[in-house]
């Protein structure tokens, strides 16, 4: 088994099977369907400067020099398919996503591995070895007391980025990210370009794409949203929370959020509007109005049938509020005191009447340190007439005490 | 953004226009901004205190060339969503980036030598001295970027921009002649003197630097602006480079209306407002050390930044001040050590730092034809930039900008200014 760097044989000589020079080799052409691709053709720039793609099936090996099995006029030209990738133009030098490390990285070098006769790409390198070598500075590395590693990634565990104007995006092939968890698919958003990154998002499913554009930079959200079809827009933010979806709205030009809210499912996009009405750092505009209320003469039984059918759509089923005719709040009960209740006790007989509440225009701050001070999962927010309007949920109120968890993500530019 | 909850009760499309612009502004104006630095207000003070209002002509021409090319920088970041080192990288391979960056490492410290120069000047200016001006600006600077987010960053910077407005009122309390003023801007006046060309190639050279085209594409990726405002950059890009020019302007006329007018000889900032206090005044004098300073300041926290961003994604490390340092130790070692070494050097007694600033210009001059050619290069790339790349009317008009470029950077290094 030969390993070769892709460094040590760009722009070395390819010679026909007489001897002559045919010209420089410029690239390698790959098959992109196995983990580990197989190269199918090698592109020449020939000595009057025209680029040939020979087929592998015609090339003697790879080293300092390629020989090829044929002479020069023999060559047929190879017919690049259209899944096939170019190792120096597609992925040389370019940014590649390390699956298992979770992180962007820049590739420094390609690793290719020969066995009878076929070589295939096994991996990227992404250390200072690679760089080193690139800079044509590998002695300094081998003579340097700082014995510095190569550092690698298996192609197995790399997924590529194809980025530029749409016209001459390339399909990708499922990324392999889209199994990380929703928070970590947005870190790595944060640091992709916008192109790059709506690629990425268009490549999840509805449902993932939101969970992970719940986690990005408010910043990156409206630019993401912005780059998108309207129709997949509207999808997308149906399926995140309503606060979320609010806030994400309010970042966007008038006119496009009202053309987004338009084409959304009415009682999904009434929730938005009424969100929307309050200031983002007031009580009302941090709140869900998705949570679980049952009238003061529900039996616990009934209730819980209530929590049954109303669990999929709510943030938190952890409280149950209480309200009455009127809409206005009477009671809370804890998920743990309704399992605890007979079946056939009505709610008005042991929910608790003294109930922590915030209003509508209350800061958010407020909202905060109230969650904190009495250790609650959510707060119901109300507004003069002590109507029930939403719930702050306490993942919430830790986003605005510790702003930084997304906050940080932001400044690249500054460093 | 809180401007987008009035849009709620403004619908006018007029009103909406101007709120996306207010947000979308910023990259350009701050850019342009930080160009006047502590070396381009130097400059602009000598050419009015030596040759009055003969130089004004060249602010149009510099206004064009300024606004074409950070037009092209902001189309290229906002069009590719990929800062200008990525794109070099990705167009060329690594050894000429590592050349570019290795350059511009060394030019950049330059650079902020000069920023730090000009804070421990300005500050003598108010009474503060050198050994305590220079650790406390390092430091302001150092947590500025570090304990900072992008927006409050920004914020931050356009204050600074905001504040160049200081030397329009020290203009307008000089008196100066305005119609001689006019006429000298509208119609060029060229004395084919040693000291005069010198004084252009200066004035032309410290107007487009070569980290500037870094600072704007990686600013307008940061924000994320989407294609479909890349009007709102580009007119903040032109903005920026005509408000940038005005400053110029107001500091050329301050001091051709008094020191020129007085025959004063003046060879710093410092000399400049000594002078302007008996003849317009301490307000004057005083409000154009303050700009001075600001300047400084400013530049000397964007400077180090741009420099350690370029770098780290030039050759691949990671950066970011979001990023711990251990997971980021290259990124913070060139900027910790770009403040801490700059501010160190221009404390220590007898630095020479005319050679330095010398060198460094010399750096610029080198780095900035590679990399105008290669930003003429990119903006041309259909594999890049799609249906914007450049017009050919545009072309005409970047060419014979970055030629004229070229030639008076080389110019400038023959010439050996300052």
């Amino acid at each position: 088994m030969a390993l070769l760097s892709l460094s040590e044989i760009v722009k070395k000589p390819v010679i026909d099977i007489r001897g002559e020079k045919v010209g420089k080799l410029a690239d390698v052409i790959v098959s992109a369907d196995t983990p580990y691709p197989k190269v199918k053709a090698l592109t020449v720039r020939t000595s009057d400067k025209h680029t040939l793609n020979v087929p592998w099936t015609q090339v003697e090996g790879l080293g300092r020099q390629i020989p090829l099995k044929v002479g020069r006029d023999e060559i047929q030209p190879y017919d690049v398919q259209e899944h096939e990738v170019h190792l120096v133009e597609d992925i040389l030098d370019k940014q590649v996503i390390d699956v298992q490390g979770k992180k962007l990285r820049r590739v420094n070098d390609l690793q290719l591995s020969g066995t009878n006769g076929s070589y295939r790409l096994i991996g990227v390198d992404i250390g200072i070895r690679g760089l080193l070598r690139r800079l044509g500075l590998e002695k300094v590395a081998d003579s340097s007391r700082l014995h510095l590693e190569g550092n690698y990634i298996s192609w197995d565990a790399v997924d590529t980025l194809h980025s530029g104007p749409s016209a001459v995006q390339l399909k990708v092939p499922k990324h392999k990210i889209t199994k990380f968890h929703p928070a970590d698919i947005a870190d790595i958003l944060d640091q992709l370009s916008v192109n790059d990154g709506l690629n990425l998002i268009n490549s999840l499913d509805e449902e993932a794409a939101a969970d992970t554009l719940e986690e990005t930079s408010p910043e990156r959200q409206v630019s993401l949203i912005e780059g998108m079809e309207t129709e997949r827009a509207v999808e997308i933010l149906e399926e995140m929370s309503p606060d979320d979806a609010a806030d994400l709205l309010a970042d966007l030009p008038v006119d496009r959020a009202e053309a987004i809210l338009d084409l959304m499912e009415p009682d999904e996009s009434e929730d938005i509007r009424e969100l929307l009405e309050y200031p983002e750092d007031s009580a009302g505009g941090i709140m869900t109005n998705e949570f679980v209320a049952v009238h003061a003469d529900f039996t616990a039984q009934q209730a819980i049938e209530e929590i049954r059918n109303a669990a999929a759509d709510v943030e938190t089923i952890y409280y149950i509020y209480v309200i009455a005719k009127d809409e206005t709040l009477v009671g809370v009960i804890s998920l743990r005191n309704l399992l605890l209740a007979r079946p056939e006790e009505k709610l008005s007989a042991f929910m608790h009447t003294d109930i922590i509440t915030v209003q509508l225009m209350d800061d958010q701050r407020d909202v905060a340190k109230k969650i904190a001070k009495y250790n609650l999962l959510a707060l119901p927010v109300v507004d003069e007439e002590k109507k029930l309007k939403g719930i702050v949920t306490v993942d919430d109120a830790i986003d605005i005490v510790l702003p930084t968890a997304w906050k940080k993500r932001v400044p690249k530019a500054f460093g | 953004m809180d401007y987008r909850i009035v849009t709620r009760y403004f619908r006018s499309p007029w009103f909406i226009r101007l709120a996306l612009f207010l947000a979308i502004m910023g990259p350009g104006i701050i850019t342009a901004s930080v160009d006047n630095d502590a070396g381009g207000i130097t400059t602009y003070s000598l050419a009015g205190a030596q040759f009055g209002y003969l130089l004004l002509w060249t602010l149009i021409p510099m206004t064009v060339a300024l606004a074409v090319v950070q037009e092209m920088g902001v189309r290229m970041g906002v069009v590719s969503g990929k800062g200008l080192a990525s794109l070099i990288r990705e167009k060329t391979g690594v050894r000429l980036v590592f050349f570019i960056m290795v350059l511009l490492l060394a030019v950049n410290f330059g650079n902020t030598l000069a920023e730090f120069s000009g804070i421990a000047v300005s500050g003598s200016i108010f009474g503060i001295p050198p050994y305590e001006s220079l650790p406390l600006a390092a430091l302001f600077v150092w947590l500025l970027v570090v304990r900072g987010s992008y927006r409050s960053v920004e914020k931050i910077f356009l204050v600074g921009s905001a504040l160049y407005a200081s030397y329009i009122i020290s203009g307008f309390l000089a008196h100066p002649d305005w119609k001689l003023a006019a006429a000298n801007t509208f119609i060029p006046h060229i004395t084919p003197t040693a000291a005069y060309i010198t004084m252009l190639v200066a004035l032309v050279g410290t107007t487009i630097s070569p980290w500037m085209q870094f600072y704007i594409q990686a600013s307008v990726v940061e924000k994320g602006i989407p294609l479909k405002h890349l009007i709102y950059s580009r007119l903040d890009a032109i903005a920026g480079s005509i408000v940038t020019n005005v400053v110029a302007f107001f500091i050329i006329i301050a001091c051709a209306a008094t020191i020129f007018v007085h025959g004063i000889p003046v060879n710093t900032v410092a000399d400049v407002s000594a002078a302007l206090a008996p003849l317009a005044g301490n307000y004057a004098s005083a409000l154009f050390a303050f700009g001075f300073l600001n300047a400084s300041l400013f530049a000397a926290s964007i400077l180090p930044l741009s420099t350690a961003h370029s770098v780290c994604e030039g050759i691949g490390f990671e950066s970011g001040v979001s990023k711990t340092f251990r997971e980021a130790p290259v990124f913070y070692g060139l900027y910790t050590g770009t403040i801490v070494l700059a501010a160190f050097f221009i404390s220590l007694p007898n630095v020479p730092l005319l050679s330095i600033l010398y060198l460094s210009q010399v750096g610029n001059g080198i780095l900035l034809p590679v990399i105008l050619i290669y930003m003429l290069v990119i903006a041309n790339d259909k594999k890049i930039m799609g249906e914007y790349v450049n017009t050919r009317m545009f072309n005409y008009i970047a060419g014979a900008t970055v030629a004229i470029m070229i030639g008076l950077s080389i110019a400038l290094i023959f010439i050996g200014f300052l």
